[in-house]
């Protein structure tokens, strides 16, 4: 148990790196941008937002929670004389999404064979 | 503990088709050098008695395959390794320097002379040296510890497995289900939607129908012989041209889709190959190869199957002979042909054009599939 004050503790928690990544990460929306990303190498905006079916205030402001974190790179460009926004995931995107799955793997399967929780 | 990253390593089809792409730039190395020295010989014609060849020109192209070698593994890349999207990286997944490039490189070519020099055939068998170890290393991956890895994705490491469990510490198992559930099935449309096939399947149709108009004017028309033989030398680049130009099509439709650049490379490859080795019959051999590292980027098995009876039907005379046998005697015939020979029959000229056939009509059906989706 934590010996600062409540505000204090969920301050400092905020704060590590640790916990700071996986906010990144572990958001339903983000989740879903970081697997079709990493499925398809390359994606435009309008084609994120029509599979996941989010609008372009929500998908804009996750795609840039995720590029400041350095888990996707949006790359701006003009096709046809059409502006176009690229998204691609990096390196450091790929580890986290891979860990999120084997996480979330690993915690179905402790459930489904009746083993207790790890902590 | 430095927090090394782990790459997923390529497994042995990827590696196999990027090795079957480079053996056949070698090859075309090999038979340029021969044609050269073909071209300064006062009588060409002797060649028709199979002479050996000189000693400088073995020395000659046994140093060019060598600098392929040493050059593509220096830049640690080889073109077959290009054209499937496959590097090499340290086993700790950090990239190698050089001089550990130049060793794999270097031990790669003493293997192969050693081997080639026991027996050629265990060239063949060497592949099978990846299938005993988990990382799926050669002698000369292990030697230098490096690994080829399929692309620059690198998979969980401990820290950030550590991370996201702390995270997700406090998430039921039935919403980590439900959510495992949603990311699949939003992998598997954006997959769908991506990986096309049927293009290429319908290309590779039309080249088995105009790979059969090419045999009837090399074996019956003797004044279209030349035209027949260089048929492959612009019907393979164009064919990959057409496939590289659709794929980069539906990235522009879509708005989503894996790179084109191998595909150029890819295509390029297999047009030098195609226009070295004309005279020798090997163009609907090297068309299927070009056509399976497609594959093997898009991940596609029925364009790899494609790719393969078209490879095995097209330039490979045990399959030629057993597809004519087919075609007239039946399952009896097929394995004569096979294992004793051609048939002389008229099946065999129009072999390649029954397999163009279902090709096209595959091409057509998985395209209205694609589409549905």
């Amino acid at each position: 148990m934590s010996a600062l004050p409540p505000d204090q503790a969920a301050a400092a928690e905020q704060a590590h790196p640790a916990s700071a990544l996986n906010d990144v990460v572990h958001h339903r929306a983000r989740l879903g941008i970081l697997t079709v990303l990493a499925e398809v190498r390359m994606a435009t905006f309008p084609y994120l937002k029509s599979l996941l079916e989010l609008t372009d205030g929500n998908l804009g402001r996750h795609l840039e929670v995720l590029a400041d974190e350095g888990l996707v790179t949006i790359t701006k460009g003009y096709e046809n004389k059409r502006p176009r926004t690229w998204a691609s995931l990096t390196d450091d995107g790929y580890v986290a999404l891979t860990a999120e799955m084997s996480v979330l793997k690993e915690l179905l399967a402790q459930f489904e064979n009746g083993a207790p929780r790890a902590h | 503990m430095p927090d090394g990253r782990r790459f997923e390593t390529a497994g042995f089809v990827p590696r196999a088709v990027a090795a079957l792409l480079d053996g056949l730039v070698l090859y075309a190395i090999f038979v340029a050098i021969e044609q050269i020295w073909i071209s300064t010989l006062a009588n060409p014609e002797l060649l028709l008695d199979k002479l050996p060849l000189p000693t400088s020109i073995t020395i000659l192209v046994t140093v060019c395959l060598a600098l392929y070698i040493v050059g593509t593994g220096l830049v640690g890349r080889t073109l077959g390794m290009v054209a499937v999207d496959l590097r090499i990286t340290r086993s700790d997944g950090s990239p190698p320097c050089w001089p550990r490039r130049l060793l794999r490189a270097v031990v790669l070519i003493a293997v192969v002379a050693v081997l080639w020099w026991i027996e050629p055939l265990l060239l063949v068998a060497y592949p099978v040296w990846m299938l005993f170890n988990d990382k799926h290393q050669f002698a000369h991956d292990q030697v230098s510890d490096t690994v080829v890895v399929r692309r620059a994705a690198p998979i969980a490491t401990p820290r950030a497995v550590d991370n996201a469990r702390a995270q997700l510490d406090a998430l039921e198992p039935p919403e980590a289900k439900v959510l495992l559930g949603d990311l699949d099935q939003l992998r598997l449309h954006a997959r769908a939607k991506v990986r096309t096939a049927s293009l290429p399947i319908f290309i590779l149709g039309l080249l088995a129908l105009g790979g059969m108009l090419a045999n009837w004017l090399v074996n019956v028309v003797e004044e279209y012989y030349t035209l027949g033989h260089y048929f492959w030398a612009l019907a393979a680049p164009i064919g990959l041209a057409v496939t590289a130009w659709w794929f980069g099509r539906q990235q522009r439709v879509l708005g989503a889709g894996t790179r084109v650049g191998p595909m150029v490379v890819l295509t390029s490859l297999v047009a030098c190959a195609a226009l070295v080795t004309a005279p020798y019959s090997l163009g609907g051999l090297i068309t299927g190869a070009g056509f399976l590292a497609v594959a093997v980027v898009q991940r596609s098995r029925l364009l790899a199957a494609a790719a393969i009876a078209f490879g095995l039907v097209t330039g490979v005379e045990p399959a030629q002979a057993a597809l004519s046998g087919l075609l007239e005697y039946g399952l009896q015939g097929a394995y004569s042909g096979f294992y004793f020979g051609r048939f002389e029959n008229p099946y065999e000229l129009f072999a390649p054009g029954v397999l163009g056939v279902f090709l096209v009509g595959a091409g057509l059906v998985v395209l209205q599939r694609e589409r549905i989706r």
